[in-house]
């Protein structure tokens, strides 16, 4: 396997999270992770970030266990960008972005030139180039997700992983972070995984989808397989019907009814 | 580029009132003497009374308070990273009590071994930090829990120290900084007993930036760029309970130092480890040794110890911290 989650069980105290989920992540490709809140879909990632810790399982890269990984050696080819994100106010784009050299720094030495050329070009890449010697606290959302993807764009990744990349963002936001995820996965040949809500744009940029229902993997395919009136109803309890979007040659759906009876 | 150059300007400065308040505290004193009688005071041992004063008393406790201000702003500064909370000091979260409980113990213990008493409190320190952070972490410190664990260990550590007080008065030796809290008294015995452990801290301090920075950008972030941080943490509050031990065993309790100092720093130089560690403790050592001196001149023949100047200064600024805190500010 190149990369992947092998018979991953997660436990939080007596509940079940995940219960012997396996999957596998094809080299190349953009996988999103879809189900309801609570499913499990964000702990399955943050078993990479060392923020949720299996009760068995393991995640993979090249058939090896990335516990095998010395960590910075690691860092070198998965990044990963949380959900939520912490930073001292005041520091800027550039030398946020700089972070992203870290995994490869050298004890005792500084930046070099190479480093600066990667730095230079996540930035641009980002679209960043007017705003690097901007405070991050005074970008807007869009703006600062870009700055923290441009961060994981400088790490040089193969895999990169994101957890809910577009929460709290509008819509013409979400949809730019979406367009740049594609362009990293497309020009880059970045491997994507990542764990969005809406499944409309989850159907619209991603290669796979994967819905996580009852502790497993439910059903995995293209968004083609996936986004039907049958898989809506199991995984979300939804009664929706599905439309085709002929411009972007992917499916859509509009939302009829729930179909879970609230209790009295 | 400006920021970059406003950092290296403000450095520059800081560095130049540290030298400065070196020789003008030096110089200060309730016994005046001329500049050039200081000078020759610090070169020459002509067996004077100049002599006698400013090489013997002043000057190593000038140094001596400089350094306790060095070792205490390092410490707020790393502490502040560990518990990615900038409440953090020795004094907030009652590393000062234990620290200076576990002394306590060592001087009592080994009465005869005054030289272990840095030993005592550094360990002190360690356990006492280490039991502030497993009461209060989780995914970062909450302030309300850090300062409350803070408060209830600080004040069973005092009742703690004050039975020993009690109860031993009689071994409890000559160890008079650390006693009393403050520097009256300080020789360069005080100043060479530190020290080592001080440049220990300080020297490791160098390594540390790059690290800290990525710290800061929370644990799943600083994970996936490779910092083992549950390794790095346990690192770091060794080497705040070194530094904060270090100068416990100097001068007592001496509170918000730690607090005020890295904050003030990161005002002036942003939150970039690599200009607050230096920026920090050019402060910790102008701060102390001018409030030291304050604390000399300012009721002739009586002393006001530092620790009582540093408080009038500190507890409104800790309180204005708070209330700005609350405002959302972060």
């Amino acid at each position: 396997m190149y990369f992947g989650f092998e018979h991953i069980t997660i436990e939080y105290g007596r509940k079940s999270i995940l219960r012997d989920l396996t999957m596998d992540v094809p080299r190349g490709k953009i996988v999103t992770l879809i189900g309801q809140n609570g499913c499990g879909k964000s702990s399955l990632l943050k078993t990479i970030s060392h923020a949720v810790t299996p009760k068995s399982g393991r995640a993979i890269l090249d058939g090896k266990p990335l516990s095998a990984y010395p960590p910075k050696k690691l860092a070198q080819r998965i990044a990963y960008l949380a959900q939520v994100h912490t930073s001292p106010p005041d520091i800027d784009v550039r030398t946020l972005v700089s972070y992203g050299r870290y995994p490869y720094a050298k004890f005792g030495r500084g930046m070099t030139r190479a480093d600066a050329g990667i730095i230079d070009r996540a930035i641009s890449m980002t679209g960043l180039n007017a705003l690097e010697n901007q405070a991050l606290a005074t970008l807007s959302g869009g703006e600062r997700q870009r700055a923290w993807i441009a961060m994981t764009v400088a790490q040089q990744p193969e895999i990169l992983i994101l957890d809910e990349p577009t929460t709290y963002l509008d819509i013409g936001y979400q949809v730019e972070v979406l367009e740049l995820v594609r362009r990293l996965n497309r020009e880059m040949g970045i491997t994507i995984l990542m764990v969005l809500h809406d499944l409309n744009l989850a159907a619209r940029y991603s290669d796979r989808l994967c819905a996580i229902r009852d502790g497993s993997i439910y059903v995995s395919g293209t968004p083609g397989e996936i986004l039907t009136a049958g898989n809506l109803r199991d995984v979300f309890g939804i009664d929706a019907q599905i439309l085709h979007d002929e411009i972007n040659d992917c499916p859509f759906f509009i939302p009829n009814k729930s179909m879970k009876e609230l209790p009295e | 580029m400006s920021v970059s150059l406003r950092r290296t300007i403000v450095l520059a400065a800081l560095g130049m009132i540290s030298v400065l308040s070196l020789f003008v505290c030096t110089g200060i004193g309730t016994v005046k003497f001329t500049v050039p009688e200081v000078a020759k005071a610090l070169f020459v041992d002509d067996g004077s009374m100049a002599r006698l004063l400013i090489w013997n008393l002043r000057f190593p406790r000038v140094l001596t308070g400089g350094l306790v201000g060095i070792c205490l702003s390092l410490a707020g500064c790393i502490l502040q990273g560990v518990m990615r909370n900038t409440l953090a000091s020795p004094s907030t979260i009652g590393v000062t009590g234990g620290a200076s409980f576990v002394g306590y113990l060592t001087l009592v213990a080994f009465p005869h071994l005054a030289y272990l008493l840095p030993v005592g409190s550094i360990i002190g320190a360690f356990v006492t930090t280490m039991l502030i952070y497993a009461l209060a972490y989780q995914k970062g410190v909450s302030p309300v829990k850090m300062i409350l664990s803070g408060m209830a260990v600080s004040a069973l550590f005092g009742a703690f120290n004050d039975i020993i007080k009690t109860l031993f008065a009689d071994s409890l030796g000559n160890a008079s900084g650390f006693l009393v809290g403050g520097l009256n008294g300080t020789s360069w015995d005080s100043f060479f007993m530190v020290l080592p452990y001080a440049l220990v801290g300080m020297f490791t301090c160098l390594f540390l930036p790059s690290k800290m920075n990525i710290l800061m950008l929370g644990d799943e972030t600083a994970n996936s760029l490779g910092l083992r941080t549950e390794v790095f943490r346990f690192f770091l509050i060794a080497v705040s309970s070194l530094l904060a031990g270090a100068a416990i065993s100097a001068a007592g309790l001496i509170s918000f130092v730690g607090l005020v100092v890295p904050h003030i720093a990161r005002l002036l130089v942003g939150s970039d480890y690599k200009y607050l560690f230096p920026a920090s403790v050019l402060m910790g050592f102008s701060l102390i040794t001018v409030c030291d001196t304050i604390g000399r001149v300012i009721m002739p023949p009586g002393e006001v110890p530092v620790s009582i100047i540093l408080s009038f200064i500190g507890a409104p600024f800790f309180l204005w911290l708070l209330r700005t805190r609350d405002k959302g500010g972060t």
